[in-house]
């Protein structure tokens, strides 16, 4: 198979401290892939690997592959844009930019050169429709994306998201400052969103990793201890950490 | 120990009496059929009530500990094991409840069933895989459980010539009524020795995670996922 995403001796510190340690993962195309494990073991350091988001951090050192594709993020001819187009992020609180709706959704697309108005008018539909939201704001545009719910604010960071075609949506808890109706909804768009893209989701839900999640990798102290398809990793994980840390027995 | 781990280890505990209790019925049963005892037998009938009720409360125990708790791996498989273990025990002691209505046609019929050789060995043989699956469902031996499964072919014979028997040989002295309480009895023991199979099964899943219904290899290459404990 050809993984979307691999990781092969995966080393990263901050200063002296071993943040990952040796971390080999691979993540299928086209299916969601929960990576879970206790606060502080490196599951959102592991995902900013993806698109390189920890080269922000101060004093951040990496040893080991992180491909796209096949191809190396880090050391491979893959300009930056171009790998933040390709793998983009969604984070914990919404963070739509102090713009109209119709801004935030073509933001990354101006970034990237293209101006004119009918082809930033489809992709502002297209993808509001993906996330659910074009029937609800098709007539607002213009206004402040900033008056939008939680939950709206959410869609719409993904629909800016979507709008510069990325392959991978990484998502770092993106439910955890929403309600539970709200992240249910979320969730169906997740589950809609992965017969396109590749997800790879950050989360301390255990169970929402369960329900939506094909493949779940489970991490503790910097290592990665476990991955496999969800439903084992649920109900009969091979490993004792495993099993302690999904049955609530660890710590 | 969390709240789960405390109503798991109670409930567990609460199969394993379930599973004396329907050990015990099909003891009664037989004891009452030596006897020919036919107030023993509806006495056994009648205490099946009380095994049917347990199951209720077992089974709706389990819900709520998946409604409440959403248990995961060693937890998740427990509780899906008392499901299923909680069902297939009460259907033995419903098997010893027909045991015990059986005694009065056993009487009428004066069918010798002490010194029938076909029928001690079913009995006997019944008995043994009974007394070692409730003792497994306590101790989840592996190997106890896998061969628990062995023992289900050897009742299979045993029934299967008891009736040949019962039918043939013996019907002559027995008639169709008789022929007719004595393969019921046959079918009640044979029956009994499938559910302590699958009772063995649910054990080998419980301890591996590995499905062996239906499997010619009898669970013994189950565990290729690793035993749990």
């Amino acid at each position: 198979m050809n993984f979307k995403l691999e990781t092969t001796s995966l080393n990263l510190w901050y200063g002296d401290f071993h943040a990952l340690k040796d971390v080999t993962i691979q993540v299928r195309p086209r299916a969601i892939t929960a990576i879970i494990g206790p606060s502080g073991c490196g599951k959102s350091t592991l995902l900013r690997c993806f698109n390189r988001m920890n080269d922000l951090v101060g004093g951040v050192r990496i040893t080991g592959d992180v491909l796209l594709d096949g191809r190396d993020i880090y050391r491979g001819p893959m300009a930056m844009p171009d790998l933040r187009r390709r793998a983009g992020m969604v984070f914990q609180r919404p963070n739509p930019f102090p713009l109209s709706v119709f801004d935030n959704v073509v933001y990354g697309l101006r970034v990237h050169g293209i101006t004119a108005r009918r082809r930033l008018e489809e992709a502002v539909e297209a993808n509001l429709r993906s996330t659910l939201l074009w029937d609800v704001l098709k007539d607002k545009l213009d206004e402040p994306a900033l008056d939008l719910s939680p939950e709206q604010q959410q869609r719409l960071c993904i629909s800016r998201l979507l709008a510069v075609e990325p392959d991978v949506l990484l998502m770092d808890e993106p439910c955890s400052a929403l309600d539970p109706i709200a992240t249910g909804h979320i969730e169906e768009l997740m589950h809609e969103l992965s017969d396109r893209y590749t997800i790879v989701i950050v989360t301390h839900n255990m169970q929402q990793a369960a329900r939506i999640s094909q493949d779940t990798s489970f991490m503790l102290l910097g290592d990665l201890i476990e991955s496999g398809p969800t439903t084992k990793i649920f109900a009969n994980p091979s490993d004792k950490r495993t099993e302690d840390y999904v049955t609530g027995r660890y710590g | 120990m969390s709240e789960l781990e405390h109503r798991l280890e109670s409930l567990t505990l609460r199969l394993d009496h379930m599973g004396m209790r329907a050990e015990q019925a099909v003891l009664d049963a037989l004891a009452a059929v030596d006897k020919g005892d036919v107030e023993a037998g509806a006495k056994v009938d009648e205490l099946d009530s009380v095994i049917d009720r347990e199951e209720v409360e077992i089974e709706q125990e389990c819900i709520r500990l998946l409604a409440l708790y959403q248990p995961a791996a060693i937890d998740l498989r427990t509780i899906c094991t008392v499901i299923k273990v909680n069902n297939d025990l009460e259907r033995i002691a419903d098997k010893g409840a027909k045991i015990g209505r059986l005694v009065k046609r056993i009487v009428e019929f004066r069918i010798d069933l002490g010194n029938d050789i076909e029928f001690v060995r079913l009995r006997h043989d019944t008995l043994d895989m009974l007394g070692r699956t409730t003792r497994t469902l306590s101790t989840r031996e592996l190997a106890a459980a896998r061969g628990i499964l062995e023992m289900d072919h050897v009742i299979d014979e045993d029934n299967r010539t008891l009736i040949r028997s019962a039918l043939h040989a013996k019907a002559p002295s027995l008639g169709v009524e008789g022929v007719w309480a004595m393969v019921s009895l046959a079918r009640a023991l044979e029956r009994i020795g499938d559910l302590c199979a699958n009772i063995a099964e649910d054990i080998i899943f419980l301890r591996t995670g590995d499905i062996v219904r239906h499997s010619d290899t009898l669970g013994r290459d189950a565990g290729d996922s690793g035993d749990k404990e």
